[in-house]
């Protein structure tokens, strides 16, 4: 459920894209930077250096967009850039990739061993520890019910469907949950994200 | 009543993100976001809330990343818009057209040998007195024997190959012998006159 949905939202913003709409590649972007972002930094240890990777790996996409059928769902087909974007990175600049294990051919893959990693610019990681610890506070606060849901989607990844299964209620009132938990723990976070 | 309608859009917010929204609801909220910087700015954090739950590691520097492509993205239309025929590209065009043309006949000429001139380009040319010596046998069987200098024997087959195709030589061939020998009426041509009025005229 989850991915088809994904796959038919992703699927209209591309072809919003295709029609000239610059706002709905931003959304794609807004979707998807974090984790390209962390696939390159497989590749890319240092974090100026895979912003730059990920900028040209959504820019590549942006360019061939218009040859994208929509065969592979839109995070598959921007992975896979973002993989050659970085490979090439590293050709171009004489470098071995460093970290094997990125060596992954698909996405759900890579979401599997993906790793903690930090790596920022100080004010960048002190602003990510305040942000973290934040969040981690207000999560403890909230209601067990808004807790649960928001961690099997963020954390494990369970679909609204699935989720609804775990914790036997409708699938309307999952999708409130998630919502109210992401409607508390944003007003806890915006005044950092204003700062920053 | 108004919060309520703000509540609702950030509902879809969080669902859409999750992949999660209803295809009747999606169409308008996409519209809405195109529109809306402050329900893309809200979208951000709820992608930013996630980010930081599953402790990716690069949560803040996110909107900095969305302000480079959108520069970038605009410089790329608006390069693609410059390369649109307007009427003075379409001169451009024609000029670029007319020296591609100009740069294919001089290649055409220094490739049959009409721009040849020994001593500016002889580096891979055998000279004439060279090729004057050198008899047909010579031509097709490279010189010495091939398997007691195998490296040499490469570059001496080389350049006899070089000699046997030389300009000069298919120039006077073609004018004497060639499909269209009888439009010279006899007389030999060497175009290199012309080459040497063209450069008096300039």
């Amino acid at each position: 459920m989850s991915q088809t949905g994904n796959r038919a939202s992703d699927q209209l913003l591309v072809e919003r894209v295709k029609a000239g709409d610059k706002h709905a590649f931003d959304l794609l972007v807004l979707k998807y930077q974090h984790r390209i972002i962390k696939l390159i930094l497989r590749y890319v240890k240092d974090p100026a250096e895979a912003m730059d990777v990920s900028q040209e790996a959504f820019l590549k996409a942006y360019r061939a967009l218009p040859k994208f059928r929509g065969e592979s769902a839109f995070y598959t087909w921007m992975y896979r850039i973002a993989i050659n974007t970085a490979k090439n990175h590293l050709v171009a600049a004489r470098r071995r990739p460093l970290d094997h294990a990125a060596e992954i051919s698909e996405p759900e893959e890579f979401e599997w061993h993906s790793s903690l990693q930090d790596s920022d610019s100080p004010e960048g990681k002190a602003m990510g520890e305040e942000l973290r610890e934040t969040v981690e506070r207000t999560i403890a606060e909230l209601p067990d019910e808004l807790r649960t849901a928001i961690v099997l989607r963020e954390i494990d990844g369970l679909s609204y469907e699935q989720i609804a299964q775990v914790m036997e209620c409708p699938l309307g009132t999952v999708r409130s949950r998630i919502f109210r938990a992401r409607e508390a723990l944003d007003k806890s976070i915006r005044p950092i994200m204003d700062e920053g | 009543m108004e919060k309520d309608v703000t509540r609702n859009i950030e509902e879809q917010l969080s669902a859409f993100l999750d992949g999660e929204l209803p295809e009747e609801e999606l169409q308008l909220l996409v519209r809405r976001l195109e529109r809306d910087p402050e329900y893309r700015a809200t979208l951000a954090r709820y992608a930013t809330i996630g980010s930081v739950l599953r402790r990716d590691p690069v949560q803040v520097t996110g909107d900095d990343l969305r302000q480079r492509l959108m520069i970038a993205m605009q410089d790329d239309n608006s390069d693609s818009q410059d390369s649109t025929p307007s009427g003075n590209s379409v001169f451009l065009q024609k000029r670029g057209l007319l020296v591609a043309g100009i740069a294919a006949l001089v290649v055409a000429g220094l490739y049959t040998g009409n721009f040849y001139r020994d001593e500016q380009l002889s580096f891979d040319r055998p000279k004439s007195a060279e090729l004057a010596r050198t008899s047909p046998a010579e031509v097709f069987e490279p010189a010495g024997n091939a398997s007691e200098q195998p490296s040499r024997a490469v570059s001496v087959s080389a350049g006899v190959r070089r000699a046997a195709l030389h300009p000069d030589r298919m120039t006077s061939y073609l004018v004497s012998h060639g499909e269209f020998s009888r439009s010279f009426q006899g007389a030999i041509v060497d175009s290199r006159i012309f080459v040497q009025q063209a450069s008096y005229e300039e």
